[in-house]
């Protein structure tokens, strides 16, 4: 009886391995459609979308190098604003944020408590509500350009990361900044070298949440960056695709495959970072 | 006692601070350009309203609200339980890093969020083509939006968009979770590949999809922007795509987190699989279901990404443009308007107030139903 009963167990669970081992496959496909469209004509993209190249659709690498100049912006150009924006904001917010939340969360002043609700009231605020005066702000002062647009994601992306951050310092037992000060370590000292290791599973987590967000952001730079001269990667796509009659598919689909190997490359050496920071930040948040 | 100390000059500060403050924000929003035949005012005008001034104005704003700030920070609050907040060891010397510690934040903070959402509010209120050239408007705007059929139509599109993926979303990141916390052999692979879509972002999605939806339709010789419904289903189709492995991975979190002896105490009373799925797992997993219903709940009803990159809201009818949300509508009505800008930011505005009490009432609903330990 038992034993039948162990059999059964293992069987529906070799069954659901298959369903799923079949799932995962179909959910890959998305990816590999535009994958094999990279390499056809334009004709063949419409026509037979997902059909292998045969010998007379094969374009080699065609697309991909006519990509890369392709609607008078150079994609590399767009790839290398992408990942200098992402890396020096993250940064940015992770340094500046959490020594504001561990301001907040230690000193508890009227100013530090306000600052903090502020912080918590931005976190429900849609970004379309403040997306015309933030993009007209941030023109007048001169605030649009690469090298500057961490400053407008510091601002707009402070809320969630302060308020992450706090949580997690009240949680830290304040007897070891004590024993750090009794030991003569300064608010600066103390702070990169008792609180801030202590902190690195939240920074690993708000890091990740920056990171899924600025990489993939493309109203706040496209609005905020001065187009003719900056774009990013989404901003890029956008404009082969969205736009002006003419649309080399064959093209874009070589641009967003490439746009998509980074992330999943990304993806694939820190996952266990972002599994645990999405599921910690989420929680949290 | 010590809050009693130098109390006329904090309250100097503050008056100071406050009117450095008041000047900034009317100068920012050219008040002194409106007023009619005072030669105080134009003068005004002409020293701080230029174009080129606004960093002078936000230098002025600034520095009244780091006067106010300078003061507010001075008063201390009583902790609430016990003394950690009291511990002068720690407490004095993180004080006096003022401006080292969060002042950099609180600026940025203020640039990136606080002023555009004050100006936001205001320009509202206004009818405006430049911020600078506002004319006041009550309430006008609010008037018109609500009879802009577009936005109507924009309105119930989304909320019927938010509630399906809210459903769909949810019940199968559910189902993928429980099914991969069998112990079933590839656990880890499925889970990898499941949460894979969610790092690749909105505009490159619906790309991808698009093409996807053109290269089936095109062999019933219709096409996604043809038909409104193909594009309602397509959106929902890419959300749950997308969605499904981020909620999977909160809801994975949820069930191992269920204490193993309560779903084995369950077992050994005889309840089925079934009943201790419905009766023990999911009260247990409920925090990670209102975390999940929130994300998924203000992603759809915020989405604009997916919605540009896939459909763009065609197919439109007359003024009305049937497969677009929200957030799309709102774009159009700021950026794509020949006429006044007000209305758009006015949809803004009422935008804002849905989210934050769908946000409010949502978490305080669902936080009642979660398992007390």
């Amino acid at each position: 009886m038992n034993a039948s009963l162990l059999k059964r167990q293992k069987r529906s669970k070799a069954l659901l391995s298959v369903a799923f081992s079949i799932l995962s496959v179909v959910y890959l496909l998305p990816i590999v459609t535009v994958l094999i469209n990279s390499f056809k004509s334009n004709a063949a993209i419409n026509t037979d979308t997902f059909a292998l190249p045969n010998s007379e659709t094969w374009m080699g690498l065609d697309n991909y190098v006519k990509g890369m100049t392709f609607g008078n912006y150079p994609f590399w150009k767009s790839v290398l604003f992408s990942l200098f924006i992402t890396v020096v904001s993250t940064f940015l917010i992770l340094l500046c944020t959490s020594m504001a939340a561990w301001y907040v969360a230690r000193v508890g002043t009227l100013f530090s408590k306000i600052v903090y609700y502020l912080c918590v009231f931005s976190m429900i605020v849609p970004f379309q509500m403040v997306m015309f005066t933030l993009a007209r702000t941030s023109d007048s002062l001169h605030l649009n350009t690469p090298w500057t647009i961490p400053i407008v994601y510091l601002g707009f992306g402070a809320g969630l990361a302060v308020f992450m951050f706090s949580g997690f310092v009240k949680s830290i037992p304040l007897e070891i900044e004590e024993a750090a000060a009794i030991d003569g370590c300064g608010p600066i000292r103390t702070f990169f070298l008792v609180v801030l290791p202590l902190l690195k599973p939240t920074l690993i987590s708000v890091g990740v949440l920056e990171i899924m967000w600025v990489w993939n952001d493309y109203l706040l730079p496209y609005l905020v960056l001065d187009r003719t001269k900056y774009m990013t990667i989404p901003i890029h796509i956008q404009y082969l695709k969205g736009s002006y009659g003419s649309v080399d598919l064959g093209a874009t689909m070589a641009l967003i495959l490439l746009s998509i190997v980074p992330i999943i490359i990304f993806y694939l050496t820190c996952q266990k970072y972002i599994v645990k920071g999405v599921a910690a930040g989420a929680v949290k948040g | 006692m010590k809050t009693k100390r130098f109390l006329p000059v904090k309250i100097l500060g503050c008056v100071a601070g406050g009117a450095l403050l008041l000047f900034g924000l009317l100068a920012s929003l050219n008040v002194f350009s409106h007023v009619k035949g005072n030669a105080t005012a134009e003068k005004l005008a002409d020293l701080f309203e230029s174009d080129t001034g606004a960093w002078v104005r936000a230098s002025i704003m600034l520095l009244g609200l780091l006067l106010i700030a300078l003061v507010l920070n001075n008063v201390d609050l009583k902790a609430k339980g016990g003394n950690t907040l009291n511990s002068r060891l720690v407490r004095t010397p993180i004080k006096r890093m003022f401006p080292l510690f969060l002042l950099p934040t609180f600026a940025a903070f203020c640039i990136g969020f606080l002023y555009p959402f004050v100006k936001g509010l205001f320009l509202s209120f206004t009818q405006f083509k430049l911020t600078r050239n506002w004319e006041w408007n009550g309430l006008q705007n609010y008037s018109t939006i609500f009879q802009d059929k577009g936005f109507t139509h924009a309105f119930w599109y989304t909320a019927l968009f938010t509630v399906a993926s809210l459903v769909v979303i949810n019940v199968l990141a559910f189902a993928v979770a429980y099914a991969l916390t069998r112990g079933i052999r590839g656990s880890n692979v499925f889970r990898t590949v499941f949460f894979m879509p969610n790092l690749i972002g909105g505009i490159v999605l619906g790309y991808i999809w698009s093409t996807i939806f053109e290269g089936i339709l095109i062999n019933f010789d219709t096409s996604l922007v043809l038909e409104s419904k193909f594009g309602f289903w397509g959106l929902l189709i890419l959300m749950a795509w997308q969605q499904i492995g981020y909620m999977m991975i909160i809801y994975i979190a949820g069930i191992q987190a269920v204490p193993e002896d309560i779903i084995e105490a369950a077992k050994i009373d005889g309840a089925s699989a079934w009943k201790t799925l419905w009766h023990v797992t999911i009260p247990n997993v409920m925090p990670s279901i209102t975390i999940c219903t929130f994300l998924t709940l203000t992603n759809s009803f915020k989405l604009f990404d997916q919605n540009v990159a896939l459909t763009g809201g065609r197919p439109f009818d007359g003024d009305v443009h049937t497969t677009e949300m929200l957030a799309l509508n709102i774009y159009r009505a700021l950026y794509e308007t020949k006429k006044s800008r007000g209305p758009g930011q006015a949809k803004a505005v009422v935008f804002f107030v849905l989210v934050a009490v769908i946000s409010i009432v949502q978490l305080s609903a669902t936080r009642k139903k979660e398992v007390q330990q």
